[in-house]
């Protein structure tokens, strides 16, 4: 069976680290010679080494040393001639397997138990790029990359302080993907980080290829569907979110990176609402609010007021869609049902198709569901007018994953205004706002200051702290 | 297992608050928009043996888009039913769409209708939940309101919304011409109410009015306590009559000065009443305050010169005087209807002696004793001071 520890032969550690790396096409076993007896065994694993490291660190230091004793060798590759930034040994097996994985160079020789391990990692990874989801008119254009060691570095470049800690964890007994928990010491709430760490210790699993298997197993109701975890792309962002106190997770090989424990309102607030002025993000912000709630309640107002209550309506503007529904083959509900679905698929296609055919998609859209659905009498145009409306306020929301509940209720509020009418509506309004009151992330209210209520951080939702002083902090 | 039941019983709650929901909410009551039929105004004429004959115009939504035109933009049907109520389930039975109410603008009582008493419709005024209680309520004079309901409305869709836009800009306080208002006032002791007047017929040739240049037309009918029309006042007494009741709001007024004409526009116009009781008597001083700025200055005066400008407002306060006395005069003897509320003051101010004279109120009206102050102020002169 596999021996757990190094021997002290080389022919057997070789003999035994090729059964484990069996099949393994793309580990690379290297011997140097010294009179040609063999006198190191070089372990590394092809594409993760950078090959000029390999070559000037290890290789040539190792190579050109020819007036050691043989005795001494051992003593020689734990001392001395490896050129690298960080080395470790170990008479592991198992560790020198794993550092292998890792982009390690494990260096083995006669007659001693113990491996050097030296990091030569350099496997290829993206450039820093602007970010794709959570766009900004102002500000830092960086964003995460899928290297953990890359992100950790845009943090500390913002946050120079060692305050600010970065424990790591691996998880995924597959993956044993690296896990960063990041906060700044004395700021984070040590109950919270404590919190946070026995979550994730808790998590036994296969693997973590995103942030998000993270943030499903560590959230406080998986089954709301309100995000209760942040996930963020942009390290000015996060940085932000670390001096407030909040707790960050960074996981490698993903773009994504989770803030927790968040707020409903944070879902509203971008970036740049920081660099912007403050007049004009308060006027911003407003618009999203308004947004937000048309983006739920929009077609389900619709549906109730011309269907159950048109005396909320304006005469003329009661006339002008009777007028336009003179030749509506089908129910208001069903017509908003009807488009509001076209318009889901649309999204849907938007994201997944090719993107030669991108433009045929738009013009599908726009003229066959948006004018001919109308020219031919199938839906009437302020339903058309109603669902575009609706998606622009859906969009308008900065947080994408927080659109998304809106959008899942939208269709249940849009059951109960076709069925209840405005009773209907408030109703449904009212049970997520109790839902809202009740949810939780990582212990903490969820609606702060509105609920509980906090008198002088109410400015806040609405508006945005300026960074000048401004009342009591 | 317990999960599944849980589950399970979750859902079951689920479904059971839906279906009392729906059970709460009375019925399925919703309605498409296509199956209603817009009533914008309504029509009440007298019919013979104590009916009514309810007239609707209702909208006609296919004629309004585009493709329309060669169709009238609404429709009036008719019927005669035993009340208000009555009238309305028969006229649904002409209608392929449900009657709805919510913007009925607007309500036209005719001519005999109203001399002959409105007492009886003034319950459902207020009372259907359904009816838009803010609607207008006008008197169509010689000629039933069916007539003017099946007229065209000239520049707009209906002769309803006409009507309502006339009134709209003429300077009478919007409130006061709802047929809540009406009813409102009518349940007070101490005064009585009054009601804009459209004239039948004015829109015969909707494209030009130039063949007859009519004169304007303002009137407004009075009506006594049981709610019926007793007299007419037109042009300078109507307006006279409204100042002096409160529904005016701002007015341009013109007078004769020094032998040529001033116009002033009149705003924030206020009347103020202070009531008295001398031993049987009544005496009531009403006084009249407005500002204006001069819109037209046809006279010789130098609106510059402080004299000048107090010579205008002198004349003005003597010529608006004068006519409100003969006003008044008018209605005390004439009319004998108190719409200008000189009960309610008294009401007011001697709650006690008010109850001994509440019962006679209408006997005791005529003999009044009017004194009118009027004190209007030139605000502003205009864009040019002298000639």
């Amino acid at each position: 069976m596999e021996k757990t520890l190094l021997s002290q032969s080389l022919k057997e550690n070789e003999q035994n680290l090729r059964d484990v790396f069996h099949l393994c096409s793309d580990i690379v076993f290297r011997y140097t010679y010294n009179q040609g007896t063999p006198e190191f065994l070089i372990l590394y694993l092809d594409g993760f080494v950078d090959m000029t490291v390999l070559e000037q660190s290890i290789l040539r230091p190792l190579m050109l040393n020819r007036n050691a004793e043989p005795d001494t060798m051992g003593k020689m590759i734990r001392d001395s001639f490896v050129f690298t930034g960080q080395t470790k040994t170990s008479n592991q097996v198992k560790d020198v397997v794993d550092s292998v994985l890792k982009g390690y160079v494990a260096i083995l020789t006669e007659g001693e138990s113990l491996a050097l391990l030296a990091d030569a990692a350099g496997f290829d990874k993206r450039a820093i790029d602007e970010p794709k989801t959570e766009k900004a008119s102002q500000g830092p254009r960086d964003c995460f990359t899928e290297a953990l060691r890359t992100n950790t570095m845009l943090l500390r470049r913002r946050i120079t302080t060692p305050r600010l800690k970065m424990e790591s964890f691996k998880l995924g007994e597959l993956t044993s993907t690296d896990v960063v928990l990041a906060y700044v010491e004395d700021i984070a709430k040590p109950g919270l980080i404590e919190e946070v760490r026995k979550r994730l210790k808790n998590i036994s699993t296969q693997g973590i290829l995103d942030a998000a298997y993270i943030e499903e197993r560590i959230q406080d109701r998986p089954k709301s569907p309100f995000p209760q975890i942040q996930k963020t792309e942009r390290p000015d962002t996060t940085a932000s979110s670390l001096i407030e106190g909040k707790v960050a997770i960074l996981v490698d090989c993903t773009p994504t990176v989770l803030i927790l424990p968040i707020n409903f309102w944070a879902g509203f607030q971008s970036a740049d609402d920081y660099y912007e002025r403050v007049d004009f993000v308060f006027a911003r912000r407003l618009v999203r609010y308004v947004m937000m709630f048309a983006s739920l309640t929009l077609p389900g107002l619709y549906i109730a007021l011309t269907t159950y209550h048109p005396d909320l309506l304006p005469g003329t503007l009661f006339i002008s869609i009777g007028e336009a529904r003179e030749k509506s083959p089908f129910p208001t509900i069903i017509e908003v049902l009807i488009m509001e679905f076209v318009f889901e698929g649309l999204q849907e296609a938007g994201i997944r198709m090719p993107s030669q055919i991108g433009p045929l998609v738009s013009i599908v859209g726009a003229l066959v569901v948006g004018q001919a659905a109308v020219e031919a009498n199938i839906v009437s145009a302020p339903i058309v007018i109603v669902v575009a409306l609706t998606g622009i306020a859906s969009f308008v929301i900065p947080r994408y994953a927080f659109a998304i509940p809106l959008r899942i209720l939208r269709f249940a509020i849009i059951f109960l205004a076709g069925i209840y009418g405005m009773y209907g509506v408030s109703i449904g309004v009212m049970a997520i706002m109790i839902h809202l009151v009740t949810l939780q992330s990582i212990g903490e209210s969820y609606l702060p200051p509105i609920m509980p209520l906090i008198r002088r951080r109410l400015k806040e939702v609405l508006l945005r702290p300026p960074h000048w002083p401004w009342g009591k902090p | 297992m317990t999960k599944m039941k849980r589950l399970r019983s979750q859902l079951s709650a689920a479904i059971m608050f839906a279906v009392l929901m729906g059970i709460t909410t009375g019925c399925w009551d919703m309605v498409e928009p296509n199956e209603r039929s817009i009533w914008v105004g309504t029509g009440l004429d007298s019919a013979a043996g104590r009916k009514i004959d309810l007239s609707a115009q209702i909208a006609v939504p296919r004629a309004l888009g585009e493709g329309g035109g060669q169709q009238e933009p609404y429709m009036v049907k008719s019927t005669v039913g035993r009340n208000l109520e009555d009238c309305f389930q028969k006229l649904q039975a002409k209608l392929s769409r449900r009657i709805f109410l919510g913007h009925r603008n607007a309500v036209f009582v005719g001519q005999e209708m109203a001399e002959k008493s409105m007492k009886r419709l003034m319950d459902e005024f207020g009372r259907n939940p359904r009816s838009n209680i803010r609607a207008k309520l006008f008197l169509v004079k010689g000629a039933t309101a069916k007539s003017f309901l099946a007229e065209s409305g000239g520049i707009e869709y209906f002769s309803t919304e006409k009507a309502i836009r006339q009134t709209r800009f003429n300077g009478i306080n919007d409130k006061m011409t709802t047929m809540i208002f009406f009813k409102e006032v009518l349940q007070r002791d101490g005064m009585r109410p009054l009601m804009q007047v459209v004239a039948a017929g004015t829109e015969k040739n909707p494209q030009s009015e130039a063949e007859e240049s009519e004169s304007s037309h303002r009137e407004i009918a009075l009506f006594n306590n049981s709610a019926a029309a007793v007299g007419y006042l037109q042009e300078e007494e109507a307006i006279a009559a409204l100042w002096a009741a409160g529904y005016l709001k701002d007015q341009m007024v013109t007078e004769t000065v020094n032998g040529q004409e001033v116009t002033i526009d009149f705003h924030h116009m206020k009347r103020t009443l202070k009531s008295k009781i001398a031993g049987e008597n009544v005496e009531v001083k009403l006084a009249l305050r407005a500002q204006g700025i001069v819109d037209e200055n046809d006279t010789d005066l130098n609106l510059f010169s402080y004299s000048d400008m107090k010579q205008v407002e002198q004349a003005f306060n003597q010529r608006i005087e004068q006519q409100m006395n003969i006003m008044i005069k008018k209605v005390q003897q004439k009319y004998k209807t108190d719409i200008f509320g000189f009960g309610e003051d008294i009401h007011r101010r001697y709650p006690k002696q008010w109850n001994q004279m509440k019962g006679n109120w209408d006997e005791r009206f005529p003999k009044v004793k009017v004194t009118v102050i009027s004190s209007i102020t030139i605000r502003h002169i205009g864009e040019r001071g002298p000639k």
